[in-house]
């Protein structure tokens, strides 16, 4: 058989064959599910839809194969594929060597896609018996976007292309990612990435057919909730890693390749809330349509930003070859998202109105407008090297201090309103009742500002960070208590069994309470490490001691064991609080034989007041070391209110709250 | 009267927008750097003179010179014919050597050729895809 763009011989190569013939596959049966969802929608025809999302099924079986495939080949050092060749080793651990799955460019569009098939197949099950009207669009949407990163895949990157000449070994994979944190952090990021295809697919389905109620509603909302879930695990476990190992004292850097990830979030979490104002009042139709597509944009987006290389090289577009396609694709959604949406304005316009200055809608169109405003300040300089280039011929970037200065202002404002919407009814809050109702949490927080104050905290955007940030504590146990009291009151419980039973009732309301909590905890963690971190460079001898936030370091000397792997040297340090020794901590650096440089290991000595973080810098013959100490007040608070975001997200999937809806799922108009 | 709390929240929505573009915009002043490679520098060195620049360029062979006991740092970069002096003080990377790609950020200073660095990034473009340095 001859196949005209394979351009090798098929048995000398055969894994590259069967895994570009699999791809090739999966991109036919994409097409035909793509044109039989679309004729069996449009006609009307129920068979030629099933046909299509089965043809949906089949590619994910067939994508799974050709992962499977790749894996297999990572695993026994194929090195006959480039990919392998320049992303893995036999020397790697084997673990790492299937990590390497999503290593690199052309492995990780696979990745992309295998994950979206696996979600499609997962939407079609759950959809079989139910929402159908929407399905046939949905099913098309879905496999347009296959399509597209197939194609992306077989003319550009593929990963089953054979290597041009044998070599007996492959280029490994760097060893700073060959860690735990590192073959968790991109499954997570990927599955909120491609995870927004799916509500992204709902909303063509809604404009498409016109049709948007309440059962639309619950649709949506579970599946934008589920890749939220996952991209703020991503975003956190990339944070903690960076932390760990990368030894510049800090967990965010504003990197493109950080704010491609921060983009989607920000709009994702904008439409989460938004939704409960379509759902309440049945407002922000239009508005939530598009949110919700601009954050699969945006997904899209940072998927290329990140895989392209596009912003970290001088020279723009001549980076990669996936660029264009990337760009005709988003040019494409874009054009024909504006379009839709344009068409189908008479029928998506909200008819309800903003009743009232003070209430609950009014308050989420600030919060909405606060995130979409950060995302758009965090697009923006990300973007702005591209946009002088166009522009003026050469690259104009904007550093760390341009997003610092510009989020914060309005990451405050955001905290703030955290605090203050709880307390506001929804349509119409009368003033006297907010005041009263503000009261209490005011004078909490002026009370702690003032203790702050005296204790001396006196730099004004701190203390008006952590101001914020208790009067969201103080609302939010006001919300609680008034929770439990209620239910004391009526069902005499005690306060325990009460305080749980909030949770199975009502998991919406008070599981976004804890994603709250743990906003407000991740807040005081950014304001301590970023405003008053301590760092020192110090050389020490063996035996001379260094000083950094009332810790002693006893400098002891320099130790090099030898692994099969790697070399390691490492600084012996003990930690002393006056005269009681707190702990032992090793600063070194790891030399491994097949990677040209030495990798950083941190030591870090974490309390809930602050770390202490050595990284050890350079040495001399006479056991003399350079040490670079940083002392990061209150950074484990980040961490703390990062998981307490995630066990949020968990409780606010609960799916009890579903059924009640689902009695009455054509209902247009949400409950009184 | 619902007209105007519609008209309120409306008004309150664009001065929001607003403020948020001022933010923005404002905030690009004094925050910008020119991303260059050395030839476009040496083109528009009156230009960028005293501002911050970022330059993508090679680390001269022999030239980096470490202070004893300091984490401070004096090299040049090159493209092969043009070549600007650098000074960096703090924690290099573990890739610094010679030879290697690497990211200058700082001051210019176009009568010196010289680069007052405030930070200093390295590039391993052979292992590295885009993303590998930072996650």
């Amino acid at each position: 058989m001859h196949f005209p763009w394979i351009h090798y011989d098929p048995s000398q190569y055969p894994v590259a064959f069967v895994g570009t013939i699999l791809l090739a596959g999966a991109w036919l049966m994409a097409l035909y599910a793509m044109a039989a969802s679309v004729w069996g929608g449009l006609r009307r025809r129920e068979p030629w839809v099933r046909s299509g999302e089965h043809a949906l099924g089949a590619t994910t079986l067939v994508l799974s194969m050709a992962v499977f495939l790749l894996w297999q080949a990572l695993y026994t050092n194929n090195f006959d594929l480039a990919y392998i060749v320049q992303h893995s080793s036999s020397k790697i651990p084997r673990l790492y060597a299937l990590a390497a799955l999503w290593g690199g460019q052309e492995g990780s569009l696979l990745f992309w896609v295998w994950i979206l098939s696996l979600y499609t197949a997962l939407v079609l099950l759950q959809n079989r018996h139910r929402r159908r009207l929407w399905l046939p669009y949905v099913s098309a949407t879905l496999a347009l976007v296959q399509l597209f990163f197939l194609t992306t895949i077989l003319f550009a990157a593929n990963p089953f292309t054979p290597v041009p000449e044998a070599v007996g070994e492959g280029r490994g994979l760097n060893p700073i990612l060959q860690r735990p944190l590192m073959a968790i952090h991109p499954p997570n990021l990927y599955l909120g990435y491609v995870g927004f295809t799916v509500p992204f697919a709902f909303a063509v389905a809604a404009l498409v057919t016109g049709r948007m109620n309440l059962e639309w509603l619950v649709a949506v909302r579970r599946w934008a909730l589920v890749p939220w879930f996952f991209l703020t695990a991503g975003i956190l476990i990339g944070s903690r890693w960076a932390y760990q190992e990368l030894g510049w004292g800090g967990y965010w850097a504003w990197d493109p390749v950080e704010n491609a990830s921060l983009m989607p979030w920000l709009l994702s979490t904008a439409y989460l809330h938004s939704i409960m104002v379509q759902e309440k009042k049945n407002m922000l139709r239009a508005w939530n349509i598009t949110l919700i597509m601009a954050t699969f944009l945006l997904s899209v987006l940072g998927t290329f930003i990140t895989r392209s290389g596009i912003l970290s090289s001088v020279h723009a577009f001549a980076v990669s070859p996936i660029g264009d396609y990337f760009i005709v694709f988003l040019s494409f959604i874009l054009f024909y998202g504006l379009a839709l949406l344009y068409i189908r304005w008479p029928v998506i316009r909200s008819a309800q109105r903003i009743e009232a200055v003070l209430s609950k809608e009014s308050s989420f169109l600030f919060n909405n407008l606060l995130l979409t405003g950060i995302c758009f300040a965090v697009l923006w300089g990300t973007l702005f090297p591209l946009v002088s280039d166009l522009v003026k011929g050469h690259r104009i970037t904007v550093a760390a201090p341009f997003f610092n200065q510009v989020t914060a202002p309005l990451g405050l404002a955001l905290l703030i309103l955290t605090g203050i919407c709880p307390l506001i009814a929804w349509r119409r809050a009368t003033w006297t009742n907010f005041e009263r109702n503000l009261l209490l949490p005011s004078v909490f927080t002026l009370v702690a500002a003032s203790v702050l104050f005296a204790l001396g905290l006196r730099e004004p955007l701190p203390l008006a960070f952590v101001g914020a940030g208790v009067l969201v504590l103080a609302t939010t146990a006001l919300e609680f208590y008034r929770g439990v009291r209620a239910r004391r009151r009526m069902y005499s419980e005690p306060v325990w069994t009460a305080f749980g039973k909030l949770f199975v009732k009502h998991p919406r309301r008070y599981g976004g309470y804890i994603v709250h909590l743990g906003v407000v905890l991740l807040f005081f963690g950014i304001v301590g490490s970023a405003f008053y971190q301590v760092k020192r460079e110090v050389f020490l001898r063996p035996g001379d001691t260094a000083h950094l936030q009332g810790y002693t370091l006893k400098y002891e000397g320099l130790r090099l064991q030898r692994f099969p792997h790697k070399d390691l040297v490492t600084a012996s340090v003990v930690l002393q609080r006056g005269d009681r020794v707190v702990t032992r901590l090793a600063p070194g650096r790891e030399f491994h034989p097949n990677a040209d440089q030495p990798v950083t290991n941190v030591a870090i000595y974490s309390t809930w007041r602050g770390d202490v973080y050595l990284v050890l810098g350079a040495w001399d013959e006479n056991q003399g070391a350079t040490l670079e100490m940083y002392y990061n007040p209150l950074v484990i608070w980040f961490w703390v209110g990062g998981w307490l975001m995630l066990v949020g997200g968990v409780i606010v999937m609960n799916p009890r709250w579903e059924p009640a809806y689902m009695l009455a799922p054509q209902a247009a108009v949400a409950r009184p | 009267m619902r007209l105007r709390a519609r008209e309120i929240v409306i008004g309150a929505l664009s001065l929001g927008i607003l403020l948020i573009g001022y933010l923005v915009f404002s905030g690009m002043r004094g925050q910008q750097q020119y991303y260059l490679h050395l030839d476009e520098l040496e083109r528009m060195a009156a230009e960028v003179d005293g501002k911050g620049v970022r330059i993508n360029a090679r680390v001269e062979p022999g030239s980096i010179r470490k202070a004893p006991q300091r984490l401070v740092y004096d090299f040049a970069v090159t493209d092969g014919q043009r070549r600007v002096t650098v000074h960096y003080e703090g924690v290099v990377s573990d890739m610094f050597k010679d030879g290697i790609e690497v990211v200058v950020e700082g001051r210019y200073d176009a009568r010196r050729n010289h680069i007052e660095a405030t930070r200093l990034l390295t590039k391993c473009p052979s292992k590295y895809q885009a993303d590998a340095g930072r996650p």
